[in-house]
């Protein structure tokens, strides 16, 4: 089934009465349980793209379908329970609530979701599985400010799964990260995939991007080439950033 | 370039920066007219006493048989300077008619004289403060007359005077200091002297003397004169006596005050917060300057002169406001007072206006002096020095199972920055404190306990305005008084009302309180029908023997008497002995007065009035309904409630508070609402970044919405509780004090619902709106916003 499918996808802003088109009839279909990454030129409508999927934003014409759901067209509000209950998102800056604690930050989603109060105790048991899963559990009552970046951004994984989404939209996940703490995330990200969640990540990183299944090129608002490296394997990991990196070379990347 | 970072932060930071300019204008508005006002009222009596040339002591004699005497005593007196004589003639309410139909017009319980302009003492004024004139066939009137009656300017007076019908034309509202406030339990109409003489000269009106004259030494010549025993002396005014009269119009005046300099700590606290706020706010564009290499003083500059300009247009504007307002808040006080001259003050108004610029732009070259500290990447950082580890202040949301995470949300993050809410915090708190102030006030006017200062029993089902008949001379004799109310006993009793009167004849009874002979006169309450142990008292009990007597607690303590005391009472020509039986305070006489046991005979004494008449029965109705009810089978008697009697003692100070009081709660309301608005605009400014990624990830705008509303609903909630001690603290220190200066320490009355349930409910309610209305812009917030979080 098809977890995304976006038709004639445009972005249109108009700033100073000028007007530019940051998408431009985009087609992109991403089957469910794929990872997709997204890679293109700084200002070639990468993150555009993953917000107006996402329903973050609002496409200018085009449609969008989630899991055959038609996303143009539904409510703020319908769009928002679709994000807060069925999509999960990682960011490049580790955007979370200062006041709150790491564990805190984590579980608001699912609280907020939840319209019982004993639907809690379910949510604190699926967050203390996944804060182990991510090897975050000795962080839980810090404050934001008191946890490295890696274990931040894999907070925010654990925050994106904690309504078992069916997609998660990734932005530069490893953006701010060092060699070391990427490694670590997208380890979690790729570990989420085995597992059935599908992912549609954007990245500059062709590390990153080659643990990927497939990798679609945009240039100009418009998805330029496409290359499919197959499922992720540890061993494979060289060859495929090779392949990617001359695939990118040859789109004068 | 600066013009253009300023136009660029005026414009993003448009709906901050008008109520930061509204801010300005209204702390202008509240500190100058407020400063001007203190001025004004503080010098209010003093100079109302100067202008109708108030004399040292005041005597009244009941009678013009001891005029001679009591002259030829001053005459003899070497430190009595100067002295004059003036006349009033007494004139009964429902001898003076107005209108068409002809209607008698109402005097509550005050006593009414026909007076006449000219005199050299207590000169009645006209409106302007200036020397009243009037042409023959003009009468002029003090406010609290003409308002009680309806009566206005141009209006027609008849007074019907041993069979003579007299026609006057209502020619000006007077201020008269002595008998233009009702708490002197006299009123009196101003004739032209010819008009006076006509109406009076023959007639057979109790006529009363007034006796004003200057002292060197006015202890020693009030003590002569009490020694000297005159028997006809009603009453003596000294100088000191007219601040008290004032009290009630003071109360009004302080009340103002106080809310002015409440609205006055609001306003800076607010103005501070703002400046930090949005300094803070721009720290990071202040980072970004200095590491492109512009000097601290350039930077400075751009946020000085931007405040400077906001500060000196609000201030301009609140200057020329100022004045109005001013003249609106002092228009109650000054209707019964001479203020002096408003122009007087305009200096106050230019100085204060000219002190929120200084303050302004002083606060902001301070905080902008911290600039210079900063490095550039500590800007940068938001005022961070990089060092991230600190101890987390908030809850636990995990924790708090029973609370939705919207309440969670916004209670944490008050905890979390204590600081920022705390002027939140303190102006709510005020505001609930200042709207409990004259519903107190107003509570504490319309209780029992009130009723009970005033020497009533709050549990008689009714009272009389007068003993006598409509048309009836007054009774001055305690047999005459007690056979009144058995007649009226009797004839209630024909029409099946089976009730039992009693009354408090007053006599102006002289005392000789210590050894030295000291002499002292203080009005003297003789129950008839009654032992009189409705009466509180503070310690001991009622005098019932035939030997006691009680005093109030002004009068002990000025004495120095103590209970078992004995004093020697002189009654006409005899002296008798008493002893001191308890002590009470009540606002009889402005707390300086006597209570006499029922069982001394007091049947050859002349009284000079009588306190108003008790009805007691078995009734279900309340007192108002039994009243009307009563009007209507007797309507030859005038029946009153607890309250009319009180209120007529009050004057027209409580009908003030009540129109005050929605008006004032619409003024704090819509400040809090502006402050509310200002507060959460300035949040949402700061905390864009992550309300747009708690959309990103799903949170509606209605969530959100509720969550910055609950913040102001918890502080609202911990104000509240906060206000109630301290409004308790307020009605035992502030209001208390207020009351007592009028003779008696009352406890200041509280109606719980309304005063921390209601009317905190309507400011709720106001504060929510607000809030609800400046989380609007949650709306436009994008996910391209989650760039800015912090």
């Amino acid at each position: 089934m098809k977890a995304l499918k976006a038709t004639d996808l445009c972005k249109t802003y108009i700033v100073n009465r000028r007007q530019n088109n940051v998408l431009r009839n985009v087609n992109l279909e991403i089957e469910e349980g794929e990872m997709v990454g997204i890679m293109g030129p700084s200002g070639s409508g990468k993150t555009t793209l993953l917000y107006t999927v996402s329903g973050m934003d609002t496409a200018t014409a085009g449609n969008i379908q989630f899991f055959g759901e038609e996303l143009t067209g539904l409510s703020p509000n319908q769009i928002s329970d679709i994000r807060l209950t069925r999509m999960g998102f990682v960011f490049q800056q580790m955007y979370m609530l200062k006041n709150l604690s790491v564990y805190d930050n984590i579980v608001l989603p699912a609280y907020q979701s939840v319209t019982k109060k004993s639907g809690r105790k379910a949510v604190n048991e699926r967050a203390k599985v996944l804060m182990a899963k991510l090897g975050i559990s000795e962080v839980a009552d810090n404050d934001i400010s008191e946890v490295s970046g890696g274990q931040l951004q894999r907070a925010c994984i654990a925050r994106s799964m904690m309504n078992n989404p069916k997609i998660i939209f990734a932005d530069e996940p490893t953006g701010a990260l060092n060699k070391q703490s990427s490694k670590e995330v997208m380890k979690e990200l790729n570990k989420l995939n085995e597992e059935g969640t599908t992912i549609m990540m954007v990245t500059h990183d062709v590390k990153v991007a080659s643990r990927c299944e497939r990798v679609c090129y945009i240039e100009d608002g418009n998805i330029r080439e496409e290359i499919h490296l197959g499922k992720y394997t540890a061993d494979r990991a060289r060859e495929r950033e090779k392949e990617l990196n001359n695939w990118l070379m040859k789109l004068g990347w | 370039m600066w013009f253009e970072i300023l136009k660029k932060d005026l414009v993003k930071q448009k709906g901050v920066n008008i109520i930061l300019f509204l801010f300005i204008t209204l702390s202008t508005v509240f500190l100058a007219s407020s400063v001007s006002n203190i001025r004004l009222v503080a010098n209010g009596v003093g100079n109302y006493m100067e202008r109708a040339n108030v004399s040292d002591v005041m005597v009244v004699l009941g009678s013009e048989e001891e005029k001679e005497q009591f002259e030829d005593w001053l005459k003899s007196r070497g430190e009595v300077t100067e002295y004059a004589y003036e006349q009033l003639c007494e004139v009964k309410a429902d001898h003076v008619t107005a209108g068409r139909d002809n209607e008698s017009i109402k005097a509550e319980g005050v006593t009414l004289y026909l007076g006449y302009t000219g005199g050299q003492y207590a000169k009645p004024l006209d409106y302007e403060g200036k020397e009243l004139m009037l042409k023959e066939g003009e009468v002029a009137l003090p406010p609290g007359l003409l308002e009680k009656n309806g009566l206005q300017i141009g209006d027609k007076l008849q007074f019907h005077i041993d069979n003579e019908i007299y026609s006057y034309t209502i020619a000006a509202q007077s201020k008269d200091i002595m008998y233009g406030n009702e708490m002197s339990g006299m009123s009196r109409f101003v004739f032209d002297k010819s008009d006076y003489d006509k109406m009076t000269t023959g007639s057979e009106n109790i006529k009363i003397g007034i006796y004003g004259f200057n002292t060197t030494n006015r202890e020693m010549t009030l003590d002569a004169m009490n020694r000297q025993g005159f028997e006809y002396i009603m009453s003596t005014f000294d100088r000191d006596i007219y601040p008290l009269l004032y009290v009630f119009d003071m109360i009004v005046a302080a009340l103002l005050i106080v809310i002015g300099i409440c609205l006055i700590l609001i306003s800076l606290m607010i103005l501070r917060f703002s400046l930090i706020f949005t300094m803070e706010e721009n720290y990071r564009e202040i980072g970004v300057m200095k590491a492109i290499g512009m000097r601290n003083f350039s930077i400075r500059k751009i946020y000085v002169i931007k405040y400077l300009a906001l500060v000196a247009a609000g201030a301009l504007i609140g200057f020329f406001a100022s004045i109005p307002a001013g003249n609106m808040m002092m228009e109650s006080v000054s209707k019964n007072m001479v203020l002096g001259d408003t122009t007087d003050t305009l200096g106050i108004n230019l100085i204060c206006s000219a002190a929120i610029v200084v303050f302004v732009t002083g606060m902001c070259i301070l905080f902008t002096g911290k600039l210079k500290k900063v490095s550039a990447i500590e800007a940068i950082r938001n005022g961070g020095n990089g060092e991230r580890y600190h101890k987390r202040k908030g809850l636990k949301l995990y924790n708090k199972k029973w609370m939705g995470t919207v309440s969670f949300l916004g209670l944490n993050d008050i905890l979390c920055n204590k600081k920022r809410y705390l002027v939140l915090f303190l102006t709510f708190c005020i505001s609930f404190v200042l709207i409990t102030v004259p519903l107190n006030t107003l509570t504490t006017m319309e209780s029992d306990e009130m009723a009970a200062k005033f020497n009533l029993d709050p549990k008689a089902a009714v009272y009389m305005e007068t003993i006598e008949a409509k048309g009836d001379s007054p009774y001055h004799n305690t047999k005459d008084l007690e056979r009144a109310l058995r007649r009226v006993e009797r004839e209630m009793a024909e029409k099946g009302y089976e009730a039992k009167l009693s009354v408090g004849a007053l006599f102006f009874m002289e005392f000789i309180v210590n050894d030295d002979g000291k002499t002292v006169k203080y009005l003297t309450n003789y129950p008839i029908g009654t032992d009189g142990s409705y009466c509180e008292y503070e310690e001991g009990e009622a005098p019932k023997l035939e030997n006691e007597v009680a005093f109030s607690k002004k009068v002990m303590e000025a004495n120095h008497l103590h209970i078992g005391d004995t004093v020697l009472a002189r009654l006409g020509g005899k002296e008798q002995l008493l002893m001191i039986s308890g002590y009470y305070s009540d606002y009889m006489q402005l707390g300086e007065s006597a209570r006499l046991n029922p069982a001394i005979d007091m049947s050859d004494e002349i009284a000079n009035g009588y306190w108003k008449p008790i009805v007691e029965m078995e009734t279900d109705l309340t007192q108002q309904e039994l009243s009307k009810q009563l009007e209507k089978e007797f309507p030859q008697y005038d029946w009153v409630t607890a309250q009319e009697v009180v209120d007529a003692n009050v004057g027209s100070v409580k009908d003030t508070m009540r129109a005050m009081q929605l008006p004032m709660t619409m003024m704090l309301c819509i400040l809090i609402m502006l402050i509310s608005l200002l507060m959460m605009k300035l949040f949402i400014v700061r905390e864009k970044g992550q309300l747009a990624m708690l959309k990103s990830i799903g949170w509606r705008n209605s969530s959100i919405r509720s969550w910055l509303v609950m913040r102001m609903v918890w502080v609202v909630i911990l104000s509240m509780i906060f206000a109630v001690p301290l409004s308790m603290l307020c009605n035992r220190f502030v209001l208390r004090t207020i009351f007592a200066i009028m003779g008696a320490e009352l406890q200041i009355q509280v109606e719980p619902l309304k005063a921390y349930l209601l009317y905190p409910a309507v400011l709720l309610v106001g504060i929510i709106m607000a809030t609800v209305f400046a989380t609007g812009s949650v709306k436009k917030i994008t996910t391209s916003d989650m760039k800015i979080a912090e």
